[in-house]
């Protein structure tokens, strides 16, 4: 089946978030192909809204087809899952996963709320989808113990590229984690490690890039590196552009990923492209998304992890066989791959009753 | 997308070394142990629950799926007109519906967040406690100084053979910890037994025996329980503090079967004093205990056929007993 038109439904679309690049490089490929694709949301976004519309205008700006299909990025609860169940046209999830309610009750009970209302909306839009693209196969397993539906396990393109200027790295030993400032992501672990690194490479850094909009648990990590006088070695950039990003990448000596819970984990494979060896703690789809091309960690007590930066950071032959088979393992996930699978899952749309 | 086996192996053999390595670090006084104590107390506390494999863990989440209340209406209906009918009254009452089961589900989260909470500070006690109960004794990097003067020494040919003596009946896994006397381990590898060593001590070239290079809190932990039939705890009756050594004493008796036999080979106090001197007697108080103790502990944990043999230097004893 020709599609001649794919729309995709986001909660909201916020550009630099993994899910908001993702929405947009997917709308930019459908348009490649002739294929009419316009983004709806939940809750517009002052920053994108001149390239989206609010779900309730999908009436005037389209016509029910049978060729035409939906396509809803599952991410979080949202007003536009209930008007999708109740349109005609078929239906394709891409489903990013959520994060487990219990890791931010503690932080932000509304949010916790918000995460299992998100569980039970999944569940019947599980029953109206006639397929479901996955980041991950773990995030295809968690969607398989819902009832049956039909996953393909597509991952992310991985879209950074090296600045055109020359980037030098630090001098002094960096650690870097990306990713936005919540719970899940265990920076506080990050933190932990860095104080105890620090007692071995006085000059040791750490940069976490990322949004820093979750108060509450940002509040508490800035406590926590005043409470370990890291002050001067711990920065938290906020978020950046793209070309600030690669050059983050590119002047850190390691990637360090201590989540507890992440669906893919596009932040590994961009460390990988920009030749940063990478250590990360064996949870949720990191082993997935790493395979066998960094450090897979299964205690991240803080004597393990400084432990592990140390030896990758003065072990050159070590850091350099990391950066060899993260380079490789990077390139697997170039766009014109992803590409070609995602137009493979929703032309195979037509192999499912709908 | 699978990559090379080679770097797969490569990989996991270095993370293995970092393991050993941290491991050291962690226990040898590497890193400042007040440093690492606050660190470690930061870390569990945010460890989530579910890691950390507690029932209570569950049992909460199961509490807070239940308290969510949908505020979508079914609307299935024999007739396409009462579906109809039904779909437009959720619509018109889809804000109140809404209104009402958030509040619901708030006050499901607020109930079980004092659970959760209450189960944190529960674990944080029990942390505390066992560090308040170490703390009683001199610091790590102190205590590794007075006990510079114990060697790992040999046992007595007499108290070799009373302890082949012993395990000679039993069939099974006997585990030797954490001085580990590698000509004693050689004698217990008979038809039917499985006697292996745990230390921290690195053993190089003794690919016969089986040896495994970790301390053995750590080893005790991840056993299963009831899984040994011989246990000989030596090394650690001179060097831990007495709270250690109880613990250590209990975890270990929680991995032996039934009918398990048991040894505790001890320096004699008095022979232990003349090695590291008044000071290390002073400071380090409270070991090693005497046979009399270990009797009257494996007495406590109902063991039975308790012996006590002298070595003929009067410098270290055996306790042997059966696990009821």
């Amino acid at each position: 089946m020709i599609w001649d038109s794919v729309h995709q439904f986001v909660p909201t679309l916020i550009q630099g978030d993994a899910i908001g690049d993702y929405t947009l490089w997917v709308r930019e490929k459908l348009l490649e192909k002739n294929i009419q694709s316009e983004i709806f949301v939940g809750v517009e976004n002052n920053e994108t809204q001149n390239i989206t519309h609010s779900f309730g205008e999908m009436e005037g700006l389209t016509h029910p087809s049978k060729n035409t299909l939906l396509l809803y990025h599952v991410a979080q609860a949202s007003t536009c899952a209930q008007f999708i169940l109740d349109r005609t046209e078929p239906l394709a999830l891409i489903f990013h996963n959520f994060t487990p309610p219990e890791q931010l009750i503690n932080w932000d009970g509304a949010l916790a709320d918000d995460l299992m209302r998100a569980e039970r909306e999944l569940k019947q839009l599980a029953e109206r989808a006639q397929i479901a693209i996955c980041d991950s196969s773990y995030n295809a397993s968690a969607l398989n113990k819902l009832g049956l539906i039909n996953t393909s396990v597509v991952p992310l393109p991985i879209r950074i590229n090296k600045p055109v200027s020359v980037v030098k790295p630090s001098n002094d030993p960096t650690i870097l984690f990306v990713g936005r400032i919540a719970p899940n992501k265990a920076f506080q672990d990050i933190i932990a490690a860095a104080a105890l690194l620090r007692t071995k490479i006085p000059n040791v850094k750490v940069r976490f890039v990322g949004d820093t909009s979750f108060t509450s648990y940002y509040s508490y990590l800035t406590k926590l590196v005043t409470q370990l006088a890291l002050e001067d070695a711990v920065t938290f950039t906020g978020r950046v552009t793209e070309t600030q990003l690669a050059k983050e990448y590119l002047s850190a000596q390691v990637f360090c990923c201590l989540s507890d819970h992440e669906g893919f984990g596009v932040p590994i494979l961009e460390a990988m492209k920009l030749g940063l060896p990478v250590i990360a703690y064996n949870a949720a789809a990191v082993p997935e998304t790493l395979g066998s091309a960094g450090l897979l960690i299964d205690n991240k007590s803080p004597t393990m992890v400084a432990t592990a930066i140390e030896r990758v950071m003065t072990d050159q032959n070590l850091s350099k066989a990391m950066i060899a088979a993260g380079e490789q393992r990077a390139a697997i996930f170039s766009e014109n791959h992803i590409a070609s699978k995602i137009f493979s899952a929703i032309n195979s749309m037509s192999d499912y009753e709908n | 997308m699978t990559e090379p086996q080679s770097d797969a192996d490569f990989f996991a053999s270095v993370v293995a070394e970092i393991e050993n390595e941290a491991q050291i670090r962690a226990t040898s006084g590497e890193y400042p142990r007040a440093l690492l104590r606050t660190l470690d107390e930061e870390f569990r506390r945010w460890l989530p629950d579910s890691a950390s494999q507690q029932g209570i863990e569950e049992s909460i989440r199961g509490i807070e799926l239940a308290s969510y209340v949908d505020p979508v209406v079914p609307i299935d209906s024999r007739s396409r007109l009462g579906r109809k009918v039904k779909y437009s009254i959720r619509r018109l009452t889809y804000f109140y519906h809404r209104h009402i089961t958030q509040q619901i589900t708030v006050l499901g989260i607020h109930i079980t967040r004092p659970l959760r909470l209450l189960d944190a500070s529960l674990k944080q006690l029990s942390r505390r406690l066992t560090a308040l109960e170490d703390s009683l004794d001199v610091n790590t990097i102190e205590r590794e100084e007075l006990l510079a003067g114990l060697s790992g020494g040999k046992l007595t040919e007499d108290l070799s053979a009373e302890i082949v003596t012993a395990m000679s009946s039993v069939a099974g896994r006997i585990l030797m910890t954490d001085s580990v006397d590698l000509d004693l381990l050689r004698s217990l590898q008979n038809p039917g037994q499985s006697a292996y060593g745990v230390g921290p001590a690195v053993i190089p070239g003794n690919d016969d025996l089986e040896l495994r290079y970790e301390s053995a809190t750590d080893h005790l932990n991840v056993l299963p329980g009831q899984s040994l039939a011989g246990l000989i705890l030596t090394g650690m009756t001179d060097r831990l503090s007495l709270n250690e050594q109880l613990r250590t004493l209990r975890k270990a008796l929680n991995k032996c079967a039934p009918g398990a036999r048991i040894v505790i080979i001890i320096t004699l106090p008095k022979y232990w004093e003349q090695l590291l001197g008044p000071v290390g007697a002073d400071l380090l108080d409270g070991r090693p205990l005497h046979p009399e103790t270990w009797v009257h502990l494996l007495k406590r944990e109902h063991a039975e056929n308790i012996e006590v043999y002298k070595a003929s230097d009067q410098s270290s004893a055996l306790v042997t007993a059966i696990l009821k």
